[in-house]
């Protein structure tokens, strides 16, 4: 018998039962994983890192939880959060300059020619942070732009300029 | 029609069919055993905390009650009698300032119980 997420919630809240913690943790690991691991440029300890810190984050607020909305949603929300308070906290550049910052060099549509095709990890690491959450979160992983707006906490029409730009930048990259 | 509040991935886009293939599993290798090991404890709801802070709370309420008819007393009157203002005055208003911090403090702590 399988358990949905929200029986695994109840069972946490009421019995503080670490084996349903443990069966959500296994659950969605990967794709918290996988979206760090794309918004930190491939740093994988440090995806690995804030995914921890963001899983302990859910067992200490998992009262917050409010069961109208996807648990895959707040969790996201969560972890993207654990990585902008990492940026802040390694005084790196912050988000918003990251999201007006232009990538690198960017490539004509002559040069962007096939004998220069790159392959989708290296053409995402091109992508400002702000559109690789984007596409991320909304071609990887299913969400919709309300609910990608949710998790990473900024206006519905940002993340679908983020969206549309970041395509627009692979397509480019990836000549298709 | 091409709706671009719902899911957004269209099957036949090239880009989408490529985006959604790369997003491969990642085993949990040892992942999900590390989080665990860190959990802290949570703080529980317990019911005698629930019972100090209720005890707590009619306890404040009790006193400001019991005090806040000398204390309107003695705010009424200030206006009219300053040059009689005394320190002991200003002691009657101390066992109310303290219950009502108490009060206040009781309030603050149930609000803030979750977080």
């Amino acid at each position: 018998m399988s358990f949905t997420d929200a029986d695994l919630i109840a069972r946490v809240l009421l019995r503080e039962d670490q084996n349903a913690f443990g069966e959500l943790v296994r659950r969605h690991q990967s794709p918290v994983r996988g979206f760090l691991m794309k918004v930190t440029g491939g740093d994988t300890h440090l995806a690995d890192d804030l995914a921890q810190e963001a899983f302990l984050k859910v067992w200490k607020k998992l009262g917050s939880f409010r069961s109208e909305g996807k648990f895959s949603t707040w969790l996201f929300g969560i972890a993207h959060n654990e990585w902008r308070m990492s940026v802040r906290g390694r005084k790196e550049v912050a988000l918003e300059e990251l999201a007006d910052q232009p990538p690198e060099a960017e490539q004509t549509d002559d040069a962007a020619g096939s004998h220069l095709r790159m392959d989708l990890a290296e053409a995402m690491k091109a992508l400002t942070a702000a559109e690789r959450a984007a596409i991320v979160l909304c071609c990887q992983n299913g969400l919709s732009h309300e609910e990608a707006s949710q998790a990473l906490d900024c206006p519905l029409g940002t993340v679908k300029t983020n969206v549309l730009r970041g395509k627009e930048k692979l397509r480019r990259r990836l000549a298709l | 029609m091409n709706n671009l509040t719902t899911k957004q991935p269209e099957q036949n886009d090239p880009l989408d069919a490529l985006l959604r293939e790369a997003d491969g599993y990642i085993p949990d290798n040892g992942f999900t055993a590390r989080v665990l090991t860190s959990l802290p404890a949570r703080r529980k709801h317990s019911w005698w905390r629930f019972a100090v802070l209720s005890t707590a709370m009619l306890i404040g309420a009790v006193l400001v009650l019991w005090q806040l008819p000398a204390a309107y007393a003695i705010f009424s009157s200030l206006p009219r009698h300053w040059s009689a203002f005394q320190w002991q005055t200003l002691f009657a208003i101390v066992p109310l300032l303290a219950a009502l911090a108490s009060f206040g403090w009781v309030v603050f702590a149930v609000a803030n119980e979750d977080q």
